[in-house]
């Protein structure tokens, strides 16, 4: 199994290196790095405001305004739909589906890939077993799901819910074995009890791959609730983009994707807010 | 000066006796790691094993921390009649092996923690051993943030902290640049001088064994035995810097070298 660890990058690293590196003109190299994330800032939203042009000049002209709408009728739309009750309904669902399942997901599966961990014998036994089930591609599951679950919220919280599940265990189970072993001899050496290494060492060590899959696992959550909707639903955003598009309704379908988006990010970055709490120790 | 085996010693803080050790191997095969080991160290006494890399001098000192169970024979660690606890026995690795997402003083808290030492008490002991090994103002640091060296004497406070009775370190300063090297064995030597604890140290720098040392011991190559034990006749407080100026010093080092070499050299015929 391979770790599923996602590097932190953070975009201010760059800027505190440089300042590290200053030696003795530090207020000249603190200049130089904020002149630096300032270029780095500006370049990008000039590059965002270039393919927003770029994408109202083509709709109309190059492709048809039906299949790619355009960013001035998205804006109206997504105004106008933010006012609507359905719309608030509809976010509500899907946020909810996607709060329950990534919250079930993550906790059943950091509870199982830390008793697989544990328990020698249970991880060898089920380890081949557990990458045949990942290999699966998990929203194939989403038609049985909503056979089992029915059409209501509880089949896409379901869907989200093993998808996280998968993402987090592997992540935990993986980090479980790659505790450094130096450490719990010096703290065994130390005389700690197994309860003190698991406190102190075990969990600490733990919670690095543990938040990278937390988070990752906001956008494979909403993936697996977006599907589900797909498949069959009569609320939530997915089941509108797919009312959107059948009625060549492109602009209502990117409106929703809009949304869809922000909630992704909100979501991951609350989560992100613990991380860098909890992983201070990691940063530069 | 050099004798074979070990002299009786009465009443060892720490006594090996007949200690063998294999590793079973990938393939299937039986490693020989260490082969009838035995030497005994005297209460407040500073023990140096040198040996060839490989020698098993590490597994040695694994067997001696109770983290290691050997195939046969045994390192016992005693004081007044009675066999030592876990908490007795201090231990400095190679790799300073902080907890990287401890600071400096919560990881010297560490072992006071195991022991159950109230907050406040143990607050007030590892900021004063931090100033012991020359930390203060750096309580606050991450490992990560500090430099080798640093992160070196941290280690020490964290070990020194619970006054163990038997201090083992395994290469404790291979892995430092000379200069920092230097500093360090003056820092330990001066600290163990205010309280003198039996120490195991395993180096393969004769010059490190001669500075520090009562005795030392050279080791064989794999299967590692005890093939000769020196005594280091230095008067104590040791200059560390200059101590290779001294005469003495320099017939130290032909000795132990010599073994060293024969050991070298019978181990290239096979």
């Amino acid at each position: 199994m391979t770790p599923n660890v996602e590097t932190q990058n953070r975009g201010h690293g760059q800027a505190r290196l440089t300042l590290k590196r200053g030696g003795g003109g530090t207020t000249a190299a603190g200049a130089n790095a904020r002149r630096r994330a300032r270029l780095i800032m500006v370049s990008r939203i000039a590059f965002i405001l270039f393919l927003l042009a770029l994408w109202q000049f083509m709709s109309g002209r190059v492709v048809e305004d039906f299949l790619i709408s355009n960013p001035v009728d998205v804006t109206v739309k997504l105004a106008q739909v933010l006012g609507e009750p359905e719309m608030h309904r509809n976010i509500m669902i899907t946020a909810q589906e996607l709060i329950l399942g990534w919250s079930l997901g993550s906790l059943t599966g950091a509870t199982v890939g830390w008793c697989i961990g544990t328990v020698k014998f249970l991880g060898e036994m089920l380890e081949p077993i557990i990458i045949a089930v990942n290999g699966i591609p998990k929203v194939a599951l989403a038609p049985m799901f909503l056979l089992w679950f029915g059409l209501g919220i509880t089949s896409k919280v379901a869907i989200a819910g093993m998808i996280v599940f998968f993402l987090v265990f592997n992540n935990v189970y993986t980090g479980m074995r790659s505790v450094p072993k130096p450490l719990v001899d010096i703290a065994k050496s130390m005389g700690a009890s197994r309860w003190y290494i698991v406190r102190r060492v075990t969990l600490p060590s733990v919670s690095v791959p543990l938040f990278a899959a937390l988070r990752a696992a906001v956008p494979m959550a909403m993936i697996g609730v977006i599907a589900a909707e797909f498949v069959s639903a009569d609320e939530g955003l997915g089941h509108y983009s797919m009312a959107a598009t059948q009625l060549f309704d492109s602009a209502g379908l990117f409106a929703a994707l809009v949304i869809i988006v922000a909630m992704v990010v909100v979501g991951g970055g609350i989560i992100g807010v613990f991380q860098r709490r909890a992983l201070a120790w990691m940063r530069d | 000066m050099a004798e074979q085996g070990s002299p009786v010693v009465e009443k060892p803080a720490v006594s090996v006796d007949d200690l063998s050790h294999q590793f079973l191997c990938p393939d299937g095969g039986v490693m020989d790691i260490l082969r009838d080991v035995s030497f005994a160290v005297r209460e407040k006494e500073w023990f140096t094993v040198v040996g060839p890399s490989g020698c098993g001098k590490s597994t040695l000192l694994n067997v001696a921390s109770g983290l290691l169970r050997p195939t046969s024979g045994e390192v016992r660690l005693v004081k007044d009649n009675r066999d030592l606890k876990q908490e007795e026995i201090g231990y400095i690795t190679q790799d300073s092996n902080l907890f990287p997402w401890l600071t400096a003083i919560q990881n010297v808290m560490v072992p006071l923690e195991i022991r159950g030492v109230p907050k406040p008490e143990r607050v007030e002991r590892a900021a004063e051993w931090l100033s012991l090994v020359g930390l203060s103002g750096f309580e606050n640091h991450f490992p990560r943030q500090l430099s080798g060296g640093m992160q070196k004497r941290c280690a020490i406070a964290r070990t020194l902290v619970y006054d163990p009775e038997v201090l083992l370190m395994d290469e404790p300063f291979g892995a430092l640049d000379a200069i920092t090297k230097s500093t360090m064995q003056k820092t330990i030597l001066d600290l163990w001088e205010k309280r003198q604890t039996s120490v195991v140290f395993i180096t393969h720098d004769l010059t490190e064994a001669i500075a520090l040392s009562d005795r030392v011991a050279v080791m064989t190559g794999r299967p590692g035995r005890i093939r000769a034990t020196v005594d280091v006749a230095i008067e104590r407080p040791r200059d560390v810097y200059n101590i290779t100026d001294l005469t003495s010093f320099k017939a130290l080092r032909r000795e132990l070298w010599q073994l060293l070499e024969n050991e070298l050299d019978s181990q290239r015929k096979v």
